[in-house]
């Protein structure tokens, strides 16, 4: 006999389905069955029992094996590591729950690191859009009730959101929008012809890196003005005729993606995306969403916001102020520059998505990886410590990516042994605790001197 | 690149020029934004021919095909099929010669990767070639990051050679190999 747990939120992408229907067997630690899930997902859900799953930490040999050790061990090489390092980084966040962040970032207070979340290398430049200019926003329950106009810029949501469109952006039908699909006009951006593309009304091809200039010229149009014939490859008449279509409608809504913070111009192109947005409320409802990639990203940013006041690259090495200076405190330019001397990836795959500048320097300093599973960044490291999958073994708040806050559910019980990222940091805290009054010390500067007059 | 093996870009551009825009505090040690410039002057100048090559403009994206990979495992078949490619117009394949599901090689200012080209599975244009997010692309990706954090993900050019007889290697050999550290294999996937 299995047992059906209804409305299970998927943890993988930002979009936080909250309707998974998870079968599991009666003991409670196997998944047989996940219905309503999109291809992502339910592997996601499915995997969890493949065999070769690592159950205790891995700490890698001179001669490049992996020997497996304790919990005790690891966390004790955590602590001298990071409490050795003057400038240590602790990047990733974006696959795990505000609770563990919340306590990373004591851990991170204590021993002077930089925090940095996935968002340093997929929203960071929207933020600091957000930052400069504002952002008029809604959340994902409007769209769907509401919008009739929707622009996907420099996004892929049949790939990266692949439910997105059916659960609010395309097809459902809401409250004021009870025609679904038939009442709501898609217009796609992007120089990629995309699966997106193919289901919009309207797709825009523009010509690599030219989307600062078609939001230029579209905000120029809206305010009556002349602008070339074609600009960004885009004729005039297709640009008006987008004016209209957005004039024309009640309520626009624009996503957009990591292909406008990945191309030239990075946070000037949602700057003038924000800006476009706002002059459109002069004749509409309009509104931006940003695509947010993991599921918990926007959470990680959220709970750096409220403790530090900066959502991403947070210099704490300082130990008393908090910096934010992005291109410096930057996890990539902080690697590519060699000036962090220890590295900790949390909930995310360093090696797998930076450039490989980066992820070289990452190699070759002491490097701790938390992952539930094998990864880049775990064959990297010198130590691996295997943690529960958060909203399949532990729950935990997550944010979606309209900073709506969602509680994640546990479906299954993790492997024996096996502990989550927030007893992993607490243990880790405690004993970087130990460590500092056995040295007589009362925090990582006075350390560091400690450590500095015991070698000589 | 691993120290050593100096970039095939060095031979196509003059050499001044390339010295003068690699120094290390403009843009990071082995990230030859000169040659990006080059390149796109060139490409400005219609000529997207280089030897027996062609320049392109890459941008690398997420798809689900990866993304159903990310899930199953990095060390997995599926990832390696899944992101191990570049995607190139019909138009390129044939000033480049090649047919369809041949390996090139791929080179930019940060680095050389071997990959198979495919037809493109969403739309491209002439002279725009897509790589699916993770190791293999990061390879090609420059780390230059224009003051935000984010390194050039899309938008940078390349070149790229077909390389029939070239192997693709697999993510974790790639990345020791490339890291500089010995790949020793591993009980856990090997
Ligand atoms: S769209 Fe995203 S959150 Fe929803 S089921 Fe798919 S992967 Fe999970």
């Amino acid at each position: 006999m299995t047992k059906c747990i209804k409305n299970v939120i998927c943890t993988f992408c930002g979009t936080l389905c909250d309707d998974l229907e998870v079968d599991v067997s009666d003991d409670g630690k196997r998944i047989e069955q996940v219905r309503n899930a999109c291809a992502i997902g339910a592997e996601k859900y499915l995997h969890v029992g493949n065999p070769g799953r690592v159950v205790v930490p891995r700490m890698r040999q001179a001669d490049g094996t992996y020997k497996d050790v304790s919990y005790d061990e690891a966390i004790d090489f955590t602590a001298k590591t990071l409490l050795k390092a003057k400038k240590p980084l602790m990047y990733g966040w974006s696959s795990t729950n505000c609770e563990a962040i919340a306590e990373g970032n004591v851990l991170a207070e204590k021993i002077g690191g930089v925090v940095d979340n996935c968002a340093t290398v997929c929203h960071g430049s929207s933020l600091l859009a957000i930052q400069d200019t504002g952002v008029p926003s809604c959340t994902l329950g409007e769209v769907k009730n509401r919008a009739d106009r929707i622009i996907f810029w420099g996004c892929n949501p049949a790939h990266a959101h692949p439910r997105h469109m059916s659960r609010y952006s395309i097809f459902p039908r809401g409250f004021f929008s009870a025609k679904g699909q038939k009442g709501r006009k898609i217009i796609c951006v992007d120089c990629r012809e995309t699966d997106t593309a193919k289901v919009a009304d309207h797709f825009v091809r523009i010509k690599q890196s030219y989307d600062y200039e078609v939001f230029d010229a579209l905000r120029t149009l809206l305010r009556g003005e002349e602008i070339p014939d074609e600009v960004g490859g885009v004729p005039r008449e297709k640009l008006q005729e987008l004016i209209d279509i957005c004039k024309g409608g009640r309520f626009v809504t624009l996503f957009f993606g990591m292909g406008l913070t990945h191309t030239l111009g990075r946070n000037h192109n949602i700057d003038a995306g924000i800006n476009f947005i706002r002059d459109l409320n002069d004749y509409t409802k309009a509104t931006l969403i940003a695509m947010r990639g993991h599921y918990n990203v926007t959470g990680a940013g959220q709970v750096l916001g409220w403790q530090y006041g900066y959502p991403f690259a947070c210099d704490l090495s300082r130990l008393t102020t908090a910096r934010h200076n992005p291109g410096e405190t930057t996890s990539v330019d902080l690697l590519v520059r060699h000036e962090v001397d220890a590295c900790m990836v949390i909930a995310s795959d360093l090696a797998a998505h930076f450039p490989f500048e980066a992820t070289r320097r990452m190699a070759h300093i002491p490097t701790i990886t938390l992952d539930p599973h094998i990864c880049m960044s775990t064959e990297l490291s010198d130590l691996h410590i295997p943690v529960a999958i958060v909203g399949v073994e532990v729950g935990g708040c997550c944010y979606r990516m309209d900073n709506v806050p969602i509680d994640t559910r546990k479906v299954i019980d993790a492997p024996e042994g096996v502990l989550t990222d927030e007893e992993v940091f607490q243990r880790i805290n405690k004993r970087v605790d130990e460590i500092l009054a056995e040295a007589g010390c009362k925090d990582a500067a006075e350390y560091l001197e400690y450590l500095e007059k015991q070698e000589a | 690149m691993t120290a050593g093996t100096p970039s095939p870009l060095v031979n196509l551009f003059e050499k001044e020029d390339f010295e003068d825009w690699s120094k290390p505090h403009l843009v990071g040690a082995t990230t030859e934004y000169s040659s990006l410039l080059t390149l796109q002057a060139k490409k400005e100048g219609g000529e997207r021919k280089y030897g027996n090559g062609i320049i392109v403009s890459v941008v690398t994206c997420t798809e689900i095909k990866q993304g159903v990979a990310i899930e199953t495992g990095k060390t997995s078949q599926g990832y390696f099929d899944a992101c191990s490619v570049i995607e190139l117009d019909d138009e390129d394949f044939k000033t480049l010669g090649i047919n369809k599901n041949t390996n090139v090689r791929v080179t930019s200012a940060a680095g050389t990767v071997v990959l198979k080209a495919i037809g493109a599975r969403q739309g491209l244009y002439p002279g725009l070639a897509h790589i699916p997010m993770g190791p293999w692309a990061n390879i090609v990706v420059p780390s230059y990051t224009y003051s935000t954090g984010e390194p050039c993900f899309c938008g940078f050019d390349c070149l790229i050679e077909p390389a029939p007889e070239a192997k693709i290697e697999s993510a974790v050999k790639l990345m020791h190999e490339k890291c500089g550290l010995e790949y020793v294999g591993d009980p856990h996937y090997d």
